[in-house]
């Protein structure tokens, strides 16, 4: 068994996501719950295909995340949603991210949101917040790294941004943690 | 010689040019115009999304006067015609619903009660409809994101997702309404968290992308208590009354002196319930004007309307209707049952007196025959459903099994 059919069953319960959110319908939270919406923005319409394509690889490789592209007109609306916990997960490029994590320049209305790196894909950066539970990082990580969007499991340090836990769990090769 | 000629040059050509050439330049009406500004509704100082006393006038109104109020979208959105449900679900439900406004009526006082005519109505060349997951009608059935982008004139509505239909122009104000005061403010809110407690739907105060940010944003003077605009009360708001057509008037009570006239949210077209969560959604140019009934206020509580033929000229010359009953599917709770123990209705198949029930069950036998008869898919029938077809109480006596019908109007089919 490889590593990646190990992935997919391991995920095979249901991969609800836990975000308590800000969003005034409850109703809402539901989709959220079931869905793992991929963030990403018109102004950088790289993050559209990118948001794509990592959707793409999810479906296959980790199915349970039952994972949406979700396209925000620009970066600001993406600090928005990610800043009051509507969506958890998103492409974004190096500079809007570490801008988002300081809240500063044009992200300064939305305050420093903790963003944690999932992996780099193509050029941009897969990010999540904080409390994105460390399970759900090892497995979204494992899922992509390897693949023509993620090929080299490398750290850089020179983003500016901390990496998930759980996505140095997997590329550390630690087990998947059980909790989250 | 030359002088004669230099008269009469006057005479025909000087005078055009200092008075009025037709009837264009004759006016009477005193208009208040309130612009939009900037992209969005954070960007304008005339727009606000949230309720409170506090929030102040942008204008002042004589009674009689045309007030021009120009409105956005209900979602705030950045919708396009090229835009698809990715976008959807990138929606930021804070931002609900950008009003313009308010506006100060010279005149009115807390205890009157406000006439509200709307004049007309000019939408934008876009529109929207969208399924927005966990919200609508039948939001157990209809799970993920859906949109239907519309072309917008002043006669009709038509998508390329939407083909051989044509949505009549049917306009009206999804919200229109006038500030609370401080002490509705207060009782609205016990009544609301009392319902929450109880597990109803209730949407609290929600400081993240209020407007205007210094009375109801996270650091506002009255974050706790600025009220959302997605349930309609007694100053009006989000009614979504269709019959609110040009030419109707609107009555409202008067809580705060001035009433704080509000306008947004303009529905091109809808149907009675719009079933999906949204109509044709649009921003639009709304002109109304203001009459002042002194101390109405003791008895008009609440929304009221005076309305003519416009009541007759929305209805179709031609439609389907389904009749639903008070009947469900034995282990099914649907979702408007999941407070109040309405675990006990599980088992049944058949609840009482049950108008929720009984509009279910039309609209879902309805959605069945657009799909059977004219050939759309599930979600192009429910978003039809949303913006042409009326649900309406057959009757409330026959226990108990009340009676909610579906008239779909078959005139949105071109022929």
């Amino acid at each position: 068994m490889n590593r990646r059919r190990a992935l997919w069953l391991s995920a095979g319960a249901a991969m609800v996501l836990l975000l308590s959110g800000h969003t005034p319908y409850g109703q809402w939270v539901v989709y959220r719950k079931k869905h793992l919406l991929i963030g990403c923005h018109k102004a950088d319409p790289e993050t559209y295909d990118l948001a794509k394509r990592v959707v793409a690889l999810l479906e296959k490789h980790l199915p349970a995340a039952k994972s949406r592209v979700a396209r925000a007109p620009d970066a600001g609306r993406l600090a928005s949603l990610l800043g009051t916990a509507q969506m958890a997960v998103a492409t974004l490029g190096a500079a809007d991210a570490a801008a988002m994590l300081r809240g500063t320049g044009r992200f300064e209305a939305y305050g420093a949101i903790a963003l944690r790196i999932l992996t780099p894909v193509a050029g941009r950066l897969l990010v999540a917040r904080a409390d994105f539970p460390v399970r759900h990082a090892w497995l979204v990580t494992g899922a992509l790294v390897g693949t023509d969007l993620a090929p080299a499991p490398k750290r850089p340090d020179d983003f500016g941004i901390p990496w998930h836990p759980g996505s140095l769990a997997f590329l550390e090769g630690r087990p998947e943690p059980v909790d989250g | 010689m030359k002088l004669r000629l230099a008269l009469c040059a006057t005479a025909l050509f000087g005078y055009a040019g200092t008075a009025p050439a037709d009837t264009t330049d004759s006016k009477w009406q005193n208009r208040v115009v309130i612009a939009k500004q900037g992209v969005h509704c954070v960007d304008d100082p005339n727009c606000f999304n949230r309720y409170h006393p506090d929030i102040p006038a942008v204008a002042r109104a004589k009674p009689g006067d045309m007030i021009v109020f120009h409105t956005r979208d209900a979602l705030d959105s950045d919708l396009t015609l090229e835009s698809n449900s990715a976008d959807v679900l990138a929606i930021d439900l804070n931002l609900v619903h950008p009003m313009t406004g308010p506006v100060y009526i010279e005149g009115a006082e807390r205890g009157d009660v406000l006439a509200i005519t709307l004049v007309d109505i000019v939408p934008d060349e876009y529109g929207y409809t969208v399924i927005i997951p966990g919200f609508g009608f039948l939001r157990d059935i209809y799970t993920e994101p859906y949109l239907i982008n519309w072309r917008l004139t002043r006669t009709h509505a038509e998508s390329d997702q939407m083909p051989g239909v044509k949505v009549p122009y049917e306009a009206f104000m999804g919200s229109v309404g006038i500030m609370p005061g401080q002490p509705e403010i207060d009782s609205w809110l016990v009544r609301e968290a009392a319902l929450g407690a109880a597990g109803g739907i209730v949407l609290l105060p929600q400081p993240t992308g209020a407007q205007p940010s210094a009375v109801c944003g996270p650091q506002g003077s009255a974050k706790d208590q600025c009220l959302r605009t997605i349930p309609p009360r007694e100053n009006g708001g989000n009614m979504d009354v269709q019959q609110m057509q040009v030419g109707t008037t609107l009555l409202l009570p008067c809580f705060i002196d001035g009433c704080g006239l509000f306008v947004g949210d303009v529905h091109y077209a809808q149907g009675d319930g719009e079933v999906s969560g949204t109509a044709i959604e649009t921003g639009a140019v709304v002109t109304v004007t203001t009459e002042i009934r002194k101390g109405q206020g003791s008895f008009i509580k609440g929304p009221e309307v005076e309305g003519g033929s416009q009541i007759k000229d929305i209805e179709p010359s031609k439609f389907y209707q389904t009749i639903g009953l008070p009947l469900k599917t034995a282990g099914e709770i649907p979702p408007q049952y999941t407070y109040l123990e309405s675990q006990k209705i599980q088992n049944l198949s058949n609840l009482s007196e049950d108008l929720t029930l009984a509009a279910r069950d039309a609209l879902i036998k309805m959605i069945a025959y657009i799909q059977r008869e004219h050939g759309l898919d599930a979600e192009q029938a429910y978003i039809l459903a949303s913006v042409a077809v009326d649900l309406r109480v057959g009757q409330v006596v026959d226990v108990p099994n009340y009676i909610v019908t579906a008239v779909l109007n078959e005139d949105v089919f071109a022929e």
